[in-house]
């Protein structure tokens, strides 16, 4: 713990951005997402090594440039969620879906946790929202059929699964 | 009447000779790759030793070895069976050219649970061998393998000369003589599995292995123009008949289709995959009687080829000879578990025989293997 603090610190410290802002200065956009873009792979590159520590710090880097970078939650969920910790899981990621209300990744990852959490009448309309958007999302229409497969309408949830399977094999019969 | 009864003994021996192929020999006729040949070059493998965490390279690896390629996963009893089997002929040939390489094709997305459980195997068996993890099943995709575990047995050359799918009874002992013939340790008896196969042109193997990259990434038509230049370098290489086939399926051109098959075929009559490629071009399109003859013909050869088995059943479907179908189905998912479309159809022809909780189960196992939890 005192490592990923120790570490934390020294990204947040090393940072041009945090420091960029903390002068009131106007940070170059492109340079801020390169930034980005390096942390999130940073962090990526240590999840893969199981470092995950290290791997929390430099998303920690990433909410500074970009306090809505969904990738960044989807990462740090990921992290939680190999912790076991669920309940952190579907915190964070109801603030990330407030915060990118277009990432249908976040919304579907929290409505997975949802339903498993035994809440699925929570997660509808996390799915719904991405289905207004995205009508042949195969998750999607896989998770609305697991949520009417809970509530005991088969019909409905063989229809939902099928039509899930059609548009992610490209099936036409 | 007579034809209706002809035609269910046919298919009742198809299903009792897959059942005993299944359980007890590989016939030599079998092939573990739809996009690999005997003869042909071995796409590149590059990946870490999830053991030692060195980076390995197949072409560095092949450099006058005899090489095995196994594709294990570890949900595949068969596949654990292998791992130790191959652990011991890397230990009694250690001093000799022989090189082993364990690709997990567990999943598409490997979770950093799964990843546990990989290493957890490897290790608990003290694999000799390298053991990488196919991110994203590129080489899973690149050498079209059928079935889990798939073998790759390539000469010092890096030449695939023996590629069974499956592990049976027989499937070690013909790996082994294969090894032995190549290590120069016997000559091939008469039961030897060995196949010299067809050598491509080096230039149209090249273009052949780019347009297998290019047509994994669904960037079609520069595959297609790929195999053009393959065709030109070496007009007798059939493989890219077959793979311009497949393309052009994957694209909703089955009479099209239908007539590369034909032709890879008629210039290599042993190609399982051609001639299961062409039951599928004749079942899409429509041609429901020849496709299930020629599906017929390669499980007499070939019984584990997971794609024939599948598109047989779906003749039989299409039939309304429902019990048949779900035998055959259910061989199809033994073989292969984790292919989606084995899982769908088997849910369809559930659906089809009224059994909506088998047809649910069998969804829900399909949409598992396309969106597993993260």
């Amino acid at each position: 713990m005192t490592r990923y603090l120790l570490l934390s610190i020294l990204i947040t410290a090393l940072s041009p951005a945090f420091n960029a802002q903390g002068e009131g200065s106007d940070p170059d956009r492109k340079a801020l997402i390169k930034l980005c873009r390096g942390y999130l792979k940073n962090a990526r590159t240590q999840m893969d090594s199981g470092n995950y520590d290290i791997a929390s710090a430099y998303l920690d880097s990433v909410f500074q440039c970009d306090s809505k970078n969904p990738d960044a939650f989807y990462y740090k969920a990921r992290i939680l969620a190999s912790l076991g910790d669920t309940t952190g899981v579907i915190d964070l990621l109801s603030d990330g879906v407030v915060k990118a209300p277009r990432s249908s990744r976040l919304k579907l990852i929290l409505a997975r946790y949802l339903i498993s959490r035994g809440s699925p009448n929570d997660a509808v309309e996390h799915i719904d929202n991405v289905l207004a958007i995205k009508p042949r999302e195969g998750e999607a229409l896989y998770l609305k059929g697991q949520i009417s497969q809970a509530r005991g309408d088969t019909t409905a949830a063989v229809e939902l699964y099928q039509k899930a399977l059609d548009v992610s094999l490209g099936k036409t019969k | 009447m007579r034809i209706l009864e002809k035609s269910n003994k046919i298919i009742s021996l198809i299903c009792v000779l897959i059942i005993i192929g299944n359980i007890f020999f590989v016939p030599s006729g079998t092939a573990a790759f739809k996009y690999l040949q005997e003869g042909m070059t071995a796409p590149s493998i590059k990946g870490n030793d999830i053991i030692t965490g060195n980076k390995i390279s197949s072409e560095e690896y092949l450099k006058d070895n005899v090489v095995v390629i196994t594709f294990w996963a570890t949900w595949s009893s068969r596949s654990l069976q292998q791992l130790a089997d191959l652990k011991t002929l890397a230990e009694k040939y250690r001093e000799l050219p022989l090189k082993i390489m364990a690709v997990n094709v567990e999943n598409q997305f490997i979770s950093p649970v799964l990843k546990d459980k990989i290493n957890q195997t490897a290790a608990e068996m003290e694999l000799p061998f390298p053991v990488l993890i196919d991110k994203g099943l590129e080489s899973f995709n690149s050498f079209g393998v059928i079935a889990v575990p798939s073998t790759a047995v390539l000469d010092t050359s890096g030449i695939l000369r023996y590629a069974p799918s499956g592990y049976s009874l027989t499937t070690k002992d013909h790996i082994v003589d294969t090894i032995e013939v190549l290590l120069g340790l016997k000559k091939p008896s008469a039961e030897s599995v060995l196949v010299d196969g067809y050598i491509p042109d080096s230039k149209a193997s090249r273009y052949y292995n780019l347009a297998l990259q290019l047509a994994n990434q669904r960037m079609w038509s520069r595959a297609l123009s790929n195999l053009d230049q393959a065709q030109q370098a070496d007009s007798n290489f059939s493989a890219p008949y077959n793979l311009r086939g497949q393309i052009l399926l994957e694209t909703s051109k089955p009479e099209q289709a239908i007539s590369e098959f034909e032709t890879a075929v008629a210039m290599d009559s042993s190609s399982i995959a051609a001639r299961a490629g062409l039951g599928r071009a004749l079942l899409k399109n429509d041609q429901l009687e020849s496709a299930f003859d020629i599906l017929s013909e390669v499980l007499a050869v070939d019984s584990t080829y997971t794609p024939a088995v599948l598109d047989l059943a779906i003749c039989l479907s299409e039939k309304n000879d429902i019990e048949k179908a779900l035998s055959l189905l259910l061989d199809a998912r033994e073989l292969n578990p984790m292919y989606p479309d084995v899982h769908y159809y088997l849910g369809a022809v559930y659906l089809k025989a009224g059994r909506k909780a088998d047809a649910l189960d069998s969804f829900r196992s399909a949409l598992e293997i396309l969106y597993p939890s993260p």
